[in-house]
């Protein structure tokens, strides 16, 4: 008995045995830095002062970046979760050769990010391009497009859409496949069109998916950056200035850590309500 | 006994001598955005420096104030010498980055150095940046899309001092250079002028210096009441509607012009002296590169300002090899390094005794500015904050470039400029 009681607590203490190299990491890699991160925040010249805040809150730079994050997600977010199910439902039909579409909708994820942005900045390039060659061809006259403070946002979520949302194709794939096949029977025989299955028994079907794919969308958008470094570097007229970008030119470009790490800690803030906003939403429609 | 004592006493002494042998081995690491440069000249440093090995790493022109900001902030000692462009070494010195070279540099050394790349140098008394050379801003054309456009155009008459192409006339010939070479846009002809570092403050703000404007406050900690100027809106608006009327470059980023000059692709363009050399590996050759001073503004020919300034070399504060990095600092700046170097690179010297035939030779734009060097030559900002004066100042030249309301532009500049700068006032 006694032995037994050894093995089961030993074999209890396994599954936490094996997460612990994973928790570490995630506390070194990912925990330390955001802790390191709001501390340093409230420095100020080497000293403990509330003074980075102080004067990152008088800071049209500041708020224009925050606005300009908010906007670009607001649009941003919505249209890849709406997209990626669509092409889900697309690519989830029982035709021949179906896999070849999946591969090509998956294709752009495996791009990286960085040729991904230096491709669309010469398709989109204002003296060369061939955005701008082809739009000529039909008497378009030449457009800026990342050099235009009305469409540099706009390329920038095209860009960040084409490429991402084959990522959230896959998990809305996963989740569609598991939709028990006699629900949709069901719905059939009770007279249900294919709007009608869609809203009645696919999204609700998918709540949980979609769940994950908000959430994780969501903060992924939020800490963009790469797009902004490579192409506009936050231009023009600041229109591009996310947070993220703005936290990254305060600490490396101008050797500021502590405001670059206040703006972060406003950034991990923003993600953490937006985060448990949805929680709360989908919580509110699961009860 | 007495023979293994005697062993043991001669490996003591060998181990003695090797460690002290391997103790006078000095490895001093250089990060610079022109290692090749560096590179093939650093033999001679060490042939007479015995001991001494130098590695230089090569970083990209863009990465490089990037690389430094990581490496400086947790203060790494992986480099002992910095190549830092001149204006950024103030705020290094305010961060703790760079340690000072009064030890390495007598007065009369330091004293022989253009007085304006001293101050730029020097914090508090103490020398901490010494420059590799100097830099100008001139006009250069090509030399066979002229000839072939039989538009007349004599340079020959300029003396830079009294007499200088204004940049109305300029905009008037390289339109009809563009127009003739060019008629229906086939031959894929640019634009008539461009800016090589176009949208980079080092170049476009000689245009406002150009009608009388300055950088920054003189403390450097400002720039309400200076950018928001007359000859601040007079140079924007004249840079906007060129850009608009198709003469001036849109588009292109900084340094894509120079290629497209190479290629024949744009007739006249302002780049540094040192581009003649790039120039030449660009393809072009001393027959069809052209040169003059740079453009004046009509009515404003003595006021007439050329860009100056160029990298420096320091030494990292958290370095462990001090010593070998200020003798190495000493013979690349001031020493026979720097004439090896200026071949390699072919910057403005930074010393006036350096303007020599044999530099000439290699590099006759250089002539140039001998004649600008200290007359028009204005100093970027002078700021601890020059990185953000950059980054802010440079988009808004960009964001004017592509149509912005000049007044918008310049009030936004100035609001961000001002928040930016009040962290080093305090």
């Amino acid at each position: 008995m006694t032995r037994l009681n050894a093995r089961d607590k030993r074999s209890g203490m396994l599954p936490y045995l094996l997460l612990l190299p994973v928790l570490v990491f995630a506390v070194i890699f990912k925990l330390y830095p955001i802790f390191y991160s709001f501390v340093s925040g409230f420095q100020f010249k080497g000293a403990v002062s509330l003074r980075t805040y102080e004067l990152m809150f008088a800071d049209k730079t500041f708020w224009n970046s925050v606005s300009v994050t908010v906007k670009m997600n607001l649009i941003m977010t919505p249209l890849q979760i709406i997209l990626s199910l669509i092409m889900a439902l697309m690519v989830n039909a029982n035709l021949k050769g179906i896999g070849v579409y999946r591969s090509v909708y998956y294709l752009p994820v495996t791009i990286s990010m960085p040729v991904a942005a230096i491709c669309f900045s010469m398709i989109l390039s204002y003296n060369n391009g061939v955005a701008n060659t082809i739009l000529g061809s039909f008497g378009v006259p030449v457009q800026g497009f990342f050099n235009d403070k009305t469409q540099a946002m706009a390329c920038i979520i095209a860009l960040c859409t084409w490429k991402g949302c084959g990522y959230w194709m896959m998990f809305y794939l996963a989740g569609l496949k598991g939709i028990d096949d006699s629900l949709y029977e069901a719905a059939t025989v009770d007279g249900a069109g294919y709007f009608a299955k869609l809203f009645h028994v696919t999204l609700p079907m998918l709540r949980r998916t979609t769940l994950f794919v908000i959430v994780a969308d969501t903060s992924t958008n939020l800490l963009l950056f790469a797009p902004m470094k490579l192409i506009t570097d936050g231009g023009p007229r600041s229109t591009t200035d996310v947070l993220m970008y703005e936290a990254y030119r305060q600490a490396f470009k101008y050797g500021n850590y502590s405001k670059g790490s206040a703006i972060t800690s406003v950034l991990i803030v923003i993600i953490l309500l937006v985060v448990l906003l949805e929680f709360r939403m989908m919580a509110d429609r699961d009860r | 006994m007495k023979k293994a004592l005697a062993i043991v006493l001669t490996l003591v002494l060998v181990l003695s001598v090797a460690s002290f042998a391997a103790a006078e081995e000095t490895t001093i690491r250089v990060l610079t955005h022109m290692a090749n440069q560096i590179n093939a000249i650093k033999d001679s440093f060490e042939a007479a420096n015995p001991g001494v090995t130098v590695i230089v790493d090569q970083c990209n022109y863009e990465a490089l104030n990037d690389q430094y900001e990581v490496l400086l902030s947790a203060k790494s000692s992986e480099y002992d010498v910095l190549v830092v462009d001149g204006p950024n070494a103030a705020a290094y010195v305010q961060r703790g980055y760079l340690a000072p070279m009064d030890d390495y540099f007598t007065a009369e050394e330091v004293a022989a150095f253009s007085a304006a790349l001293v101050n730029q140098g020097t914090v508090n008394g103490s020398f901490y940046a010494a420059p590799l050379g100097d830099s100008c801003t001139i006009l250069y054309y090509n030399k066979d899309l002229i000839a072939e456009s039989g538009i007349e155009f004599n340079v020959d008459q300029y003396d830079g001092v009294n007499t200088r192409i204004t940049w109305n006339e300029l905009i008037d010939i390289a339109c009809q250079v563009t127009k003739a070479l060019d008629p229906d846009g086939s031959r894929g002809i640019l634009f008539p002028i461009a800016f090589g570092q176009v949208s980079e403050v080092y170049m476009m703000n000689t245009l406002p210096n150009s009608l009388g404007g300055a950088n920054i406050s003189e403390d450097g900690l400002h720039v309400a009441g200076v950018i928001d100027t007359e000859a601040w809106y007079d140079a924007l608006k004249f840079y906007q509607d060129n850009v608009n009327a198709g003469i001036f470059d849109r588009g292109l980023g900084a340094f894509e012009g120079y290629s497209n000059f190479y290629a024949a692709k744009i007739p006249f363009i302002v780049m540094t002296t040192d581009s003649y050399n790039y120039a030449l590996g660009g393809g072009m050759t001393p027959e069809n590169i052209g040169f003059t001073y740079l453009p004046a503004f009509d009515g404003h020919e003595s006021e007439v300002a050329t860009a100056c300034g160029n990298w420096t070399c320091a030494i990292n504060a958290y370095s462990s090899n001090k010593e070998a990095a200020g003798k190495f600092v000493n013979w690349i700046t001031y020493g026979e390094g720097n004439d090896l170097f200026l071949k390699q690179e072919s910057m403005v010297p930074n010393m006036a005794s350096r303007f020599t035939d044999d530099l000439y030779a290699v590099n006759p734009a250089l002539k140039i500015a001998a004649a600008e060097s200290g007359v028009t030559s204005v100093a970027r900002a002078v700021t601890p904050g020059f990185n953000e004066y950059c980054a802010i100042m440079n988009a808004m030249w960009e964001d004017v470039r592509n149509g912005a309301d000049i007044e918008d532009a310049i009030a936004d500049a100035v609001d961000q400029l001002e928040s930016a700068l009040a962290y080093y006032a305090e």
